[in-house]
């Protein structure tokens, strides 16, 4: 762990409370979890080179917003912003703020157990069964944000053509950047577009969204077009988080289910599915309390 | 029944355990769960169990269960 080390050590100094909260949860930790943690660690050391301890400060930053967002979301059960056009002027323009944030979720990767969890099940599953057929050679990922899912595969896969589509320019700087620091930004495309404006013409063997529908006003409309860009074969990685204050989120999924409602009702099938709640608690807890819980499933177009 | 009392059956189902005691001296460094997120849930709980309402600094800034129990105090008698 000496990866992590570094980065808890640097935890501890400038937010000793949650560096104790953090310690506990460790020792509860398998082999394998502590060894993709470090795995981790050692991805966002070189990404954030000497400006490690910075992220950590806007880790902290991005708690105490996300805290205040939790304030709200508890008071009135819904999500502080409802429209995209709001969360692009409050959030997506705001660059020093995207340049906080950015930092907070990349970090987060390591110390929210249900980021941590979906990577995991990213890199063991989907990595796995994408990389057993040769046949899959297209990949895109929407809104790739810190960069870690898309230099996975640019790292397992090399010699497959990665796409990256994000609507926000700080956010696709951030992960340009992730991914020269990581050395795989040769091998990656990276392209400053909507979604919503993809063209028809352009299939793909591997979808990866993750964290990207709870952003939108309408996700079933981007689930239903992605689904006519996925080909036959193709498989479809989705990450949703329930209940999940954040300062951009707009679309609230309140339950699993409403998540696979809507993935199914989108021209989807799902193969498999994963329910990771929030650091601390087991799913039962998560569902009654309405706690933050990451749903992350591999799909193929239904038939 | 006290507003400790109280708030040690908010705390104990929160928390989900019987063996919790709202003491004075109770704070987010010794119970494992109690992070800044639950803090926030715990509050709310707090909020609907005493029919009042904390203000926004007055969830955050909090230190330990005796200064929340001043400001109950303090709220449930203006």
């Amino acid at each position: 762990m000496k990866n992590f080390e570094i980065i808890a050590n640097l935890l501890k100094e400038i937010w000793p409370e949650h560096h104790a909260k953090l310690t506990s949860e460790i020792c509860q930790l398998s082999s394998d979890d502590a060894f993709l943690l470090d795995y981790i660690a050692e991805k966002i050391i070189l990404i954030k080179k000497d400006k490690l301890k910075q992220a950590i400060k806007n880790y902290k930053q991005t708690c105490a917003v996300i805290v205040q967002e939790e304030i709200h979301f508890r008071r009135t059960q819904s999500y502080r912003l409802k429209t995209e056009q709001q969360a692009d002027t409050e959030i997506y323009s705001n660059s020093s703020f995207m340049d906080m944030y950015l930092d907070g979720l990349l970090i987060s990767q390591l110390f929210w157990s249900n980021h941590f969890k979906v990577f995991q099940f990213f890199c063991s599953s989907f990595l796995t069964q994408i990389s057993k057929d040769d046949t899959l050679n297209r990949f895109v990922e929407i809104g790739p944000g810190h960069g870690l899912f898309l230099s996975e595969i640019v790292k397992k896969l090399p010699s497959r053509e990665c796409l990256g589509y994000d609507i926000s320019e700080s956010s696709l700087r951030h992960t340009s950047q992730a991914l020269q620091s990581l050395e795989c930004a040769a091998n990656v495309q990276l392209i400053n577009k909507d979604i919503y404006n993809l063209p028809t013409d352009q299939n793909f063997d591997a979808i990866i969204l993750s964290e990207v529908l709870e952003h939108l006003e309408a996700p079933q409309e981007i689930l239903t077009k992605l689904s006519h860009h996925l080909t036959p074969k193709g498989l479809l990685f989705i990450n949703v988080p329930v209940c999940s204050p954040a300062p951009d989120h707009i679309y609230l999924f309140k339950t699993p289910n409403e998540v696979q409602d809507m993935i199914t009702s989108c021209g989807f099938r799902v193969n498999e599915t994963r329910y990771f709640p929030m650091t601390g608690y087991s799913l039962e807890r998560a569902i009654k309390s309405q706690a933050t819980i990451s749903v992350a499933a591999i799909c193929q177009l239904s038939t | 029944m006290t507003i400790y009392e109280q708030l040690t059956e908010v705390f104990r189902d929160f928390f989900d355990d019987e063996h919790l005691v709202a003491t004075p001296e109770l704070s987010s460094n010794d119970i494992a769960l109690w992070d800044s997120l639950n803090h926030i849930r715990l509050m709310i709980a707090v909020e609907a169990a005493f029919g009042v309402e904390l203000k926004t600094e007055e969830i955050t800034n909090l230190k330990n269960v005796g200064e929340l129990a001043n400001i109950l105090e303090n709220k449930t008698h203006s």
